[in-house]
């Protein structure tokens, strides 16, 4: 009986890619169909169940999802595999992010871009999961690569964590501390809504930091903004940041560089404004239900969010298009989608 | 209540309307922008990226508790100091002479480059012009 693995470059806690091979495996569980998850690094703190890719030694009638998302040394090897092979691209950070932050990730993302084209020249089935995607993995040399956004499981949001407390407008801004989702300038925006609009302003920052220097780098721009009220938590189980977005008035992200963006969805599943930069496949995801910034306008975006928290037709006129954006990202819609690309690699 | 597109246009006006009543909000710096280098690094940069050192102070845990584990972490490194040394400065040696072999090719193909451009006045520049003419 056919079954269908995973490879990952690494596994962590809290990241999209790591959660979508798991909502994967579920969905394949659904539908009877045996596999297990293998990557080349695993995180301490991740879920068990995953399994070390030098393990990995899979029948010829099975299948491999590749997710692809940045270079590892076991990875390569699963292309000389005789088994049928499905690329999953989720993206790979431009390196110059990461050169003056931490090299060994720039080398990653150089290297993982770099042989993005023999992955895409070397599977059955290429899949990435936004359009923004999809026109990289082409311009790789994929012939055809499908669209199948990332699999959306409303259920993962109904646990909630400890109730978050205190007054005032909360701006919660969701994603890993990087250098391409440019906190700094998420910071100098809510340092400036604070101080003209809403001196009672907090700003919870959640995410798991690329190093602990990373993390007090974003600290020091806090204080150096002059900002008050400036949290930033690390990465957060789904319970507790569930309970952020249900206390949030706002979800901001000033993000340049973004393959799919999951938080957005989240946001629109909890009904909250979400104020952003037009960045990578941002737009394809949020639309028209989105107050969309321009680039580099701290100003702007500070008015934006004042908007928001202040006029409350307009958080409900965006929460109704956000429950629109949903309906395009159904969990039925894209395991659907899913089911199609796996029997395309099968077939 | 203010449509989204709307809100969109309004928060562009107020935000220039403040821009052109003083300081404040554009003159907030973006902290990033001088660590986010280009595509290519330049060859300045390489140089500097060239000299190995690796801070030991670095080191840390993911794991939840993971300070005793940093700690071990770094009394390895300092255990292995002398090793690591010697191995810096074998990297930083090959970068080194790799550097300096790169910024002779780079000035090579720049001068031919120069010479094709131009080939008579890159030779008379260069002192290296075919012989004048003989007088009668």
């Amino acid at each position: 009986m056919t079954r269908v693995h995973q490879a990952l470059s690494a596994v962590g806690p809290f990241d999209a890619v790591s959660t979508q091979a798991q909502a994967w495996q579920e969905l394949f569980r659904r539908w009877g169909t045996a596999g297990e998850i293998f990557a080349d690094a695993i995180d301490p703190r991740a879920d068990g169940g995953v399994r070390s890719l030098r393990d990995f030694d899979p029948d010829p009638d099975d299948l491999v999802v590749i997710r692809y998302s940045a270079y590892a040394p076991t990875l390569k090897p699963l292309l000389d595999l005789e088994c049928r092979k499905l690329l999953v691209y989720h993206n790979v950070t431009p390196p110059r992010y990461f050169w003056n932050h931490h090299p060994g990730i720039a080398v990653a993302c150089a290297l993982g871009r770099d042989q993005l084209h023999r992955y895409a020249g070397a599977v059955d089935v290429a899949v990435a999961d936004s359009r923004f995607n999809a026109a990289e993995l082409l311009a790789a040399g994929a012939p055809d690569p499908r669209v199948v956004p990332i699999l959306f499981e409303p259920g993962r949001l109904a646990s909630r964590g400890r109730r978050v407390k205190g007054d005032g407008p909360l701006i919660l801004v969701v994603g890993r501390l990087v250098p391409n989702k440019r906190h700094d300038i998420a910071i100098a925006a809510f340092a400036a809504y604070q101080r003209e609009a809403a001196p009672d302003a907090r700003l919870v920052i959640v995410g798991e930091p690329l190093s602990p220097d990373y993390r007090r780098l974003i600290q020091r721009w806090a204080s150096d903004s002059g900002a008050r009220s400036v949290t930033v938590t690390g990465g957060l189980a789904q319970p507790a940041l569930n309970a952020l977005y249900e206390r949030a008035d706002v979800l901001l992200s000033t993000s340049e560089h973004e393959g799919f963006c999951v938080p957005l969805l989240e946001a629109f599943h909890f009904g909250l404004a979400v104020v952003a930069r037009p960045a990578g496949a941002m737009p394809e995801v949020g639309g028209d239900a989105v107050l969309w910034t321009e680039d580099s306008q701290p100003g702007m975006t500070a008015e934006l969010i004042d908007l928001a928290v202040r006029d409350a037709g307009l958080r409900a006129e965006l929460a109704r298009r956000g429950r629109r954006r949903l309906e395009q990202f159904s969990f039925e819609r894209t395991a659907g989608q899913i089911r199609d690309a796996v029997e395309a690699a099968l077939a | 209540m203010t449509d989204p597109e709307e809100a969109i246009e309004l928060a562009r006006e107020r935000a220039v309307r403040r821009r052109t009543q003083g300081p404040a909000t554009e003159d907030v710096s973006t902290a990033l922008d001088g660590s986010i280098s280009g595509e290519r690094p330049s060859l300045d940069v390489l140089t500097e990226w060239s000299v190995i050192e690796a801070d030991a102070g670095a080191v840390y845990s993911t794991r939840r508790a993971g300070t005793p584990i940093t700690a071990v972490k770094q009394l390895l490194l300092r255990l292995l100091r002398q090793y690591h040394a010697q191995l810096e400065s074998r990297q930083t040696r090959f970068n080194i002479a790799l550097l300096s072999h790169f910024r002779d090719l780079e000035e090579r193909v720049a001068r031919l480059e120069r010479e094709a451009a131009d080939p008579a006045r890159e030779a008379t520049d260069s002192g290296l012009g075919p012989d004048r003419p003989a007088r009668h």
